[in-house]
């Protein structure tokens, strides 16, 4: 437990390490989330735990979050259903909001260290 | 309960959290390449408007693929039917559902299906469904349209009892009519004179299918009604809502070679039933060893309704025979009579499973004429009840004649295929390319018997004196038909020179040995036809495909041809102002129900209006408080040919279409419609009534009452138009359809062909497959 805490100080100090292991977590969260929503959560946590502090942890659980909701956006309409996504009222509205609440969630993992 | 396993949260990210929600997994879902069938092997292409194209090396293999390319198009509308047929709705929707699910429930269609199947089972018709059946099921594990999503279900398996209860459910919609109860009510409320004014058996004309020049003065009716007894008003308004819609109806005629410019017959059909999203055909083309044909056919039926062979085309229009009866009984001790004897009712408890709310059950209860449709109250208490004798609650072979039709080569095999075509009652219209043509109309039509004597169905019979008997009708078992009109002499025309079909009377009475019809549609489209045909034929040109395709786009409206000059002369004095520029716009108008016109809006409007002056209060305070006054509201030939005298018009009849203008001038004020087109809209919708589930909306021609019909009101109108000459050096076939073949709203073909419809424009329909191939099934056993 101590080496994995050792090594997150080691990544939040190391800009370059950091940032690395935030583009892998979101490679990582987006294909775990092409699977299952669970990807969103986890996403949120890796992208969240080697960031400085708290509030950036949840700023970047955040931003994945939302990174996640317009890559959907650009799937559906590379599949050529967008005019179909819009319309799509609470289903629409349910989907917006679903990557960005459940990333928020697993950022709050930043607050255990 | 359906979905109650999973938390509601976990539901909502497990449907609609992005990429992996179970909604999303239709995006871009391609069928598989190869697919395993137990039948052998078979090709499914699609063309680019979405319809499959099936190609097999046996029959069992093409109607596997067929069940295949249906289950992938339409598995959502498929089980909803079958839910709704089955009385199974509420377990997926709530209790907004029972009333539907009481009712089928009760009728117990389910039952009549399984009769059907018992019968056809082992026949070709019987292995073939099965084959179907298979194919449908292939998409059971794969991913599932997203209705099911949203309603957080799955489907059972596809019994080949199903595709019998869709056949049902379509026979049902065509005949299943409470027309007689509704007309005895008005007689015993408002007596036998305002029954007949409003409900007449026959309507004044001379525009017969058969014999269309004749004599009108044989066309009275034969024996009117006699209101006997009140229904309650609570039995009328259920079972009403579950009857044939009003006005569904269907145009088709058939011109011989003889006054063709090709010298070969030419064949024309348009279905008006309900439009709908996804619509209610769905497109076909089907090829193998023993079937080559294209056309539609009703999600899960296996087999082309409405289309064309490599001999010959075929349509249908509804009859409008009478094949419904309804018996009431003098009952003791929970037991009714018939004859001498005292019965026990063939009673059976069925739950009706309630998503989200407690399950009910309810007590199907049959007697020796069929089942028992009462009134409930809170406590379940039957009030008022009625059995029903329906032709479609025998067993019925219907499925066996439309194989045969498909696979038919000429005249003579179709002519043998409809001797099973025990169910709807339809105006049967061929031609093939020898040059045959022919009218017949399907089905079976009951001798109704009362002391042995023939007596007509428009009445609500004794039942414990044993009126109005059916002999060899046994419901949900197997008919002899002994007592039926027979084959030979059911109304036909083997090789008529033309011949035209709008749902009108079929034939005048006095020309016909047996009862027929309790009552037939207006003939308002049927009087345009044949003055449309007899024109052309007796005119020194030719009839062509052009012709036929001019034809079947009129928007001429006769109701407007018999009564806006009527409007005009007893109008013009009676209003002033913006009402009076209405009237204006009418004058010259040549009663074409084009989205361009504003008088077409003017008199489209106009009429409902017209309806309730003259209808509505009259009716309100005649009948009981309890009943809605305009499910009595005479048709729309009873209200243009009611006389100025008429006691419907308290104040006159000019002073009642100076009201029905008024009210029109303030309604177009309101919505700010200029012209027939910003009224006259498609208004398409999904049966959940979503944005992105709904059809687009488009302005259209044509009227309730015009062969190019629609009606906006009602999402009724021409379900697909089909016209077939039978001489193809200038081209196949050609065709339009109110939609998509694809039920996905994430598909290109949800929606693709809405607006050509919309614009009265034709596809190609040729019997050619396109070269892509989508799906090769192989022989194996997955």
């Amino acid at each position: 437990m101590s080496s994995i805490g050792a090594w997150l100080d080691e990544t939040r100090a190391d800009d370059r390490r950091r940032r690395l292991l935030v583009a892998g977590g979101v490679v990582f969260g987006l294909a775990f989330a092409w699977v299952h929503w669970l990807g969103f959560v986890a996403g949120g946590a890796v992208v969240a735990l080697p960031q400085p502090s708290i509030r950036r942890g949840v700023l970047a659980g955040l931003g994945f979050g939302l990174l996640s909701a317009l890559a959907f956006g650009g799937w559906i309409a590379t599949a050529g259903v967008l005019d179909t996504y819009l319309t799509m009222e609470q289903v629409l509205v349910v989907s917006v909001v679903i990557p960005p609440a459940c990333a928020l969630f697993g950022s709050l993992v930043r607050g255990l260290r | 309960m359906v979905g109650a396993t999973a938390t509601p949260l976990r539901g909502y990210l497990d449907r609609f959290a992005p990429f992996s929600g179970s909604v999303w997994d239709t995006v871009g879902d391609d069928l598989p390449e190869q697919v395993e069938s137990p039948y052998g092997s078979a090709t499914l292409r699609y063309d680019g408007d979405g319809v499959p194209h099936v190609q097999a090396d046996s029959e069992e293999a093409l109607y596997f693929a067929a069940g295949y390319a249906q289950g992938a198009d339409r598995l959502f509308q498929m089980d909803l039917q079958r839910r709704q047929m089955r009385g199974r709705l509420s377990a997926i929707v709530g209790d907004r559902a029972l009333p539907s699910d009481r009712f089928h429930v009760k009728m117990d269609f389910a039952g009549a299906a399984a009769a059907s199947w018992d019968l056809v089972r082992d026949t070709e018709s019987g292995r073939l469904t099965a084959a179907f059946a298979a194919g449908v099921n292939r998409h059971l594990d794969r991913p599932l349209p997203q209705e099911f999503d949203l309603l957080e279900y799955r489907p059972e398996p596809w019994q080949p009892v199903d595709t019998l209860l869709a056949s049902i459910q379509i026979a049902w919609g065509l005949t299943g009519s409470f027309r007689t109860l509704r007309k005895e009510t008005i007689a015993a409320e408002m007596g036998t004179e305002t029954a007949e004014t409003l409900l007449p058996d026959r309507l004044d004309h001379d525009a017969t299918i058969l014999d269309h020049s004749g004599d009108t003065a044989e066309n009275a009716g034969t024996t009117p009604s006699t209101g006997r007894r009140r229904i309650d008003p609570e039995l009328t308004r259920w079972v009403s809502t579950f009857e044939s819609p009003p006005d569904v109806g269907s145009n088709s005629w058939v011109v011989s070679g003889d006054h063709t410019r090709s010298g070969s017959p030419i064949v024309a059909n348009d279905p008006h039933l309900t439009l709908m999203a996804p619509p209610v055909w769905y497109e076909m083309h089907l090829e193998g060893p023993e079937t080559h044909t294209r056309g539609v056919t009703f999600p899960g039926i296996p087999f082309v309704v409405i289309g064309e062979n490599e001999s010959g085309a075929w349509g249908l229009t509804n009859a409008g025979a009478d094949t419904i009866d309804f018996y009431e009984y003098e009952t003791e001790d929970g037991r009714y009579r018939y004859g001498d004897e005292f019965r026990e009712f063939d009673e059976e408890d069925r739950m009706i499973e309630v998503a989200d709310g407690r399950d009910r059950e309810i007590t199907v209860r049959k007697t020796v004429h069929g089942p028992v449709l009462g009134t409930e109250s809170d406590g379940d208490e039957l009030r008022s009840q009625v059995a029903v004798s329906w032709v479609g609650l025998t067993a019925t072979r219907t499925s066996e004649a439309i194989l045969e039709l498909g696979r038919s080569d000429g005249i003579a095999d179709v002519r043998d295929a409809l001797r099973r075509f025990d169910l709807p009652t339809q105006n049967f219209v061929y031609a093939d390319r020898d040059g045959n043509t022919l009218y017949r109309v399907t089905g079976k039509v009951p001798v109704r018997q009362t002391d042995g004597d023939p007596v007509p169905g428009n009445r609500v019979f004794d039942g414990s004196s044993r009126e109005g008997e059916w002999p060899g009708f046994v419901p949900y078992g197997e008919s002899t038909w002994d007592g039926f009109v027979p084959y030979e002499e059911m109304p036909h025309v083997v090789d008529p020179d033309y011949i035209g079909t709008a749902n009108q009377r079929i034939i005048d009475d006095a020309d016909y040995p047996y009862y027929f019809a309790e009552a037939y549609s207006t003939p308002f489209r049927g009087i345009r036809l044949w003055n449309r045909l007899d024109g052309r034929v007796e005119s020194d040109r030719p009839v062509t495909r052009e012709f036929m395709r001019d034809l079947q786009r009129d928007t001429h409206d006769e109701r407007a041809a018999m009564f806006v000059p009527t409007m005009i002369d007893e109008g013009a004095d009676a209003v002033d102002g913006a009402t009076a520029d209405l009237l204006e716009d009418l004058e010259g108008w040549e009663y074409r129900m084009d989205r361009r016109s504003r008088a077409a809006l003017v008199f489209a409007r106009f009429l409902p209006h017209y309806r309730d002056v003259v209808f509505r209060s009259r009716l309100a305070e005649g009948l009981d408080s309890r009943r809605d006054p305009e499910e009595y509201y005479g048709n729309d030939w009873v209200l243009i040919t009611l006389p100025p005298d008429s006691p419907w018009f308290p104040d006159g009849r000019s002073a009642a279409i100076a009201e029905a203008l008024d009210r029109t001038a303030a309604e177009l004020e309101e919505n700010g419609w200029e012209t027939f087109g910003d009224y006259n809209t498609t208004a398409i919708d999904h049966p959940f009534d979503r944005e992105w589930l709904n059809y687009p909306r488009y302005a259209t021609d044509g009227s309730a009452a015009s062969l190019n019909n629609f009606r906006t009101e009602s999402d009724v109108g021409s379900s697909w138009r089909q016209l077939c000459p039978m001489d193809k050096s200038r081209g196949p076939s050609r065709g339009a359809f109110p939609g998509g073949n694809d039920g996905s709203p994430f598909s290109d073909h949800y929606a693709d062909q809405l607006q050509q419809w919309a614009d009265g424009e034709y596809k190609p329909i040729p019997l050619a497959t396109p070269d892509t191939t989508a799906v090769r099934f192989t022989e194996g056993d997955e």
